[in-house]
């Protein structure tokens, strides 16, 4: 047990540079802060142009500090981003930009179901999810940038395959909360001449957000889960750094020790989430 | 008095159905009309294809001399029994929603639904969401959204039939209120009293059809239709 900690400390932060840790923990706090921010926007203490800045701000200055620039901060390649910093930081990006993104598509497939984009759209959300997110991955890491020559990295394939798979799944989530919105709405809203993107916008979108959460956390959790899965496409998140130790080190009665430790990490983060998504519950309410 | 709201030759549908079978109709400004006839004649439907909520299959409807598919018609305010508030806005934000949209002035509009919140006696309500209300009060603010928009025709789709009793009694009184003589007024009702009381012409529906429209006098003295004093001796039991 004696190099406990130094394991503890491998499976949070892997290979990231130890003097440049401090950038860790002020994402993590940037973590927290973001969700603070969205109750507050939820209970209405912030308007909505404050949050989607803020929002904003949080996001591009998280992915700053994770990677640097050179000038202030030092570059930090991709492949050093790794333990459970990883799956939280794969997390945090994918789940706002996918949210955001399924809000776009929503509404491609409320109001213009007959365009060919939304066609497009709607045929590739059933085929991806109906393949495994494993098959997502392999597809972007190995097969895409044969067939497109686009050079990926192994970081960015994971990201982009857990925001395609969490889009598949939100867009599906929305879809069913606006059906749950009364239908005599939709009438008053056309006696009172408010039609496409402005109805969507004005009546239908915080109706379907607030009739969504329960699914959304759901979806969330899933995917907070799902990011230990990119350990098969090569990167070192907490259980790819633990089978790096089980490889070089013979600690073999820690294991047991470690694997209940990341089982530990992942219930706390899906715990928060499921907490939120209770606060979150309760700061909508129209009473 | 001109025709305002021309019905000619109208059809509708909802799937294979036909709910409403060469309608029709001509309605003059400023006059109150109220629409009768059994559960599934026809009578919601008539009303909603004013403001194109029913598409039509054939036939025209021409309201103030334009087909009512064209731009800058007459403002259409309507009421709907199931009040249709959007419950994730405050009364006022139901209220200024759709005339902020449309280009109002915030100020002005605050002040005018605060006005019109004192007409349907709910002043103080501005904050109030609608799940927060009764069924009485929730219509009486539909009813002043409905006003928001300066209408020239107002519709009203059984607008007390989800009431219970003393409710019904708020919004009549607020409704006989609030009409303006220079109004136009389609009524859709199963409460004969409150059609007496608000309306000067009665139209009955059956499966889709207008088979009696008379002055509201010789509705009720003179039946123009066998069917119409066997719904009126009915409604009076």
């Amino acid at each position: 047990m004696s190099n406990i900690h130094f394991l503890i400390d491998f499976l949070l932060f892997g290979f990231f540079p130890e003097q440049q840790r401090w950038r860790l923990m002020i994402i993590l706090l940037i973590c927290l802060s973001h969700t603070w921010l969205t109750l507050k926007f939820a209970r209405h203490s912030i308007p909505l142009k404050t949050f989607i800045l803020c929002s904003f701000c949080l996001l591009t200055s998280s992915w700053y500090l994770a990677f640097g620039d050179g000038w202030l901060l030092n570059i930090i390649p991709t492949n050093q981003l790794s333990g459970f910093i990883l799956n939280i930081c794969l997390a945090y990006w994918s789940i706002p930009i996918a949210t955001v993104m399924s809000v776009g598509f929503c509404y491609l497939m409320i109001y213009q179901p007959e365009l060919w984009p939304t066609h497009c759209f709607v045929i590739l959300a059933k085929i991806i999810r109906s393949i495994p997110l494993i098959t997502l991955l392999f597809f972007i890491t190995l097969i895409l940038p044969m067939m497109t020559n686009i050079e990926i990295t192994r970081f960015q394939a994971a990201l982009t395959g857990l925001i395609i798979f969490l889009i598949a799944y939100i867009v599906e989530v929305f879809k069913g909360a606006h059906q749950a919105i009364d239908t005599h709405q939709h009438e008053s809203a056309a006696a009172l001449q408010i039609t496409g993107i402005r109805k969507f916008i004005h009546i239908d979108l915080p109706q379907i957000i607030k009739n969504s959460i329960p699914s959304l956390i759901n979806t969330y959790i899933g995917l907070i889960k799902d990011t230990a899965l990119v350990t098969i496409i090569g990167l070192s998140d907490s259980l790819g750094n633990l089978q790096l130790l089980i490889a070089k080190y013979e600690f073999k009665h820690d294991f047991l020790l470690l694997f209940a430790i990341i089982a530990a990490l992942f219930w706390m983060l899906c715990f928060i989430c499921s907490l939120f998504g209770k606060k979150l519950e309760k700061a909508i309410v129209y009473e | 008095m001109n025709n305002f709201i021309e019905f000619r030759n109208v059809s509708a549908q909802i799937d294979d159905r036909t709910i409403l079978k060469d309608v029709n109709l001509t309605i003059h400004q400023g006059e109150h009309v109220g629409i009768i006839g059994p559960s599934g004649s026809g009578k919601s439907s008539l009303i909603r294809t004013i403001n194109r909520l029913l598409p039509i299959h054939t036939g025209k409807i021409i309201i103030n001399g334009k087909d009512n598919h064209t731009k800058n018609l007459p403002q259409i305010g309507m009421v709907f029994q199931a009040y249709a508030l959007f419950p994730h806005l405050t009364v006022l934000e139901n209220l200024t929603l759709a005339p902020l949209l449309h280009g109002g002035n915030a100020k002005a509009l605050k002040c005018k639904a605060q006005a019109l919140l004192e007409k349907v006696r709910l002043a103080g309500f501005d904050d109030r969401y609608p799940n927060s209300l009764s069924g009485g009060q929730q219509q009486r603010i539909a009813i002043a959204r409905a006003l928001m928009i300066d209408p020239e025709i107002l519709l009203l789709d059984e607008p007390t039939s989800a009431l219970d009793p003393e409710m019904i009694n708020e919004v009549k009184l607020v409704l006989q209120d609030i009409i303006a003589n220079n109004m136009t007024v389609l009524i859709v009702s199963h409460d004969i009293a409150f059609i007496k009381k608000t309306t000067s012409r009665i139209l009955f529906l059956e499966n889709g059809q207008i088979i009696s429209d008379q002055s509201q006098k010789d509705f009720f003295e003179n039946p123009a239709h066998a069917r119409q004093s066997e719904f009126i001796s009915q409604l009076n039991h």
